[in-house]
């Protein structure tokens, strides 16, 4: 008999488990940043370079996100999704925004910021040891398309100068390459024990 | 209920290759993917990418090979925690169990491949099973011989996973594929239990 996977709670259950504790649910709180917290780095690595601007950003997500919870300010828990990509949006549009206020929302909420949520990683995680020996077994070519893409953040355009191919070919070369890690990460590492 | 952007879209979005509109419309969707758990595996699955690929980038474990240069530079700053070990081009070589604390494996095959292009290093069972091929494997401009630094559980994992190995090296010189060199390693000693 198998056990069953452990049912995940809804993020809408989470909103509403917010609302219930006055001082705030730390739990819920966090867990709700780290199921967001991928899409709202993807919306801020499409605009910001640096990985210190992307890291700012995204805390001022959460912060922001945060401060909503704790006042109750959200009027629909079912359209959080909507709420938290409105966070973004304003933000992104209010570039001017000052670092006071970031200070004043660092100090009352920063703590809710998971590691898991905003914090670099470190040490050589299984994760990292997979993707290594995935890029070992890429063309230098596709190497070079991954680090320029993800690791320099680089746009399309520049990818495809820096390689010396049509932007179309680059694209071509990104999308196969994706392909092919995603492949290899979903599968067990040679070396690894069964 | 909209349809969860795949990741080749989200690779797009990311690089630039949508216009505003088209991202705002999928910002929607990978939001509302965010909320509901349901298809959100490719912001994830991108943005693992991005956070190990520039960890890997950082450590300089992005699967490439190292320059001798390089290694001495590894071995000026971190010489306590890594284990250095040769091996020939046939034959076999012992290879001892390194002590714990280890953070880095580095590999050098002693063979001279200046002129060669496209190198290719698989790893076999002794019964001839592939296992792994290391691409694109770049030799040291100066000596041509390939320095491998590997992470230190990734290459005890390869030790563990067979003390025996046999290996290839093939490469391409004037349009043409040569194998180049065939070898074996042997794992003397037990490492410590973790």
């Amino acid at each position: 008999m198998h056990a069953s996977a452990p049912a995940v709670e809804s993020v809408v259950s989470l909103v509403l488990r917010t609302r219930s504790a006055p001082g705030g649910d730390l739990q819920a709180e966090s867990e709700l940043c780290r199921r967001f917290a991928p899409v709202v780095y993807a919306f801020a690595r499409r605009r910001l370079r640096s990985r210190e601007a992307v890291e700012e950003f995204a805390q001022d997500v959460f912060l922001t996100f945060i401060e909503a919870l704790r006042r109750s300010s959200i009027d629909d828990p079912a359209r959080v999704a909507g709420f938290v990509l409105g966070i973004c949006r304003n933000l992104s549009s209010d570039r001017a925004r000052s670092r006071e206020r970031r200070a004043a929302l660092w100090d009352a909420y920063g703590h809710v910021l998971a590691a898991d949520v905003s914090a670099a990683d470190e040490g050589p995680h299984p994760e990292a040891m997979k993707l290594e020996d995935c890029l070992t077994q890429l063309t230098q070519r596709a190497r070079d398309v991954i680090r320029f893409s993800y690791v320099e953040a680089l746009s399309h355009i520049e990818v495809a100068k820096r390689l010396e191919i049509s932007e179309t070919n680059a694209r071509v070369l990104r999308h196969r390459t994706l392909q092919a890690l995603r492949e290899c990460m979903t599968k067990p590492m040679v070396w690894e024990p069964a | 209920m909209s349809t969860p952007p795949s990741y080749l879209e989200l690779d797009d979005y990311l690089h630039g290759a949508l216009s505003d509109a088209e991202a705002a419309e999928l910002e929607e969707r990978m939001f509302s993917a965010a909320q509901t758990g349901e298809g959100d595996e490719a912001a994830k699955f991108l943005d693992t990418l991005q956070r190990r690929a520039t960890w890997l980038a950082d450590e300089g474990q992005f699967g490439e090979a190292y320059t001798r240069a390089e290694v001495d530079a590894l071995l000026a700053r971190e010489a306590n925690v890594i284990h250095r070990y040769e091996v020939q081009s046939q034959g076999t070589t012992e290879v001892s169990a390194w002590k714990s604390g280890i953070k880095r494996v580095i590999v050098k095959l002693n063979i001279d491949l200046r002129g060669y292009e496209h190198v290719e290093v698989l790893a076999r069972t002794l019964r001839g099973d592939p296992i792994i091929t290391f691409r694109d494997v770049t030799p040291d401009p100066i000596d041509g011989c390939l320095y491998a630094v590997c992470m230190e559980p990734v290459a005890r994992m390869a030790f563990e996973f067979d003390r025996d190995l046999a290996w290839e090296v093939t490469a391409q010189r004037d349009g043409k594929r040569e194998k180049v060199a065939q070898y074996a390693t042997k794992l003397v000693g037990s490492f410590a239990p973790r």
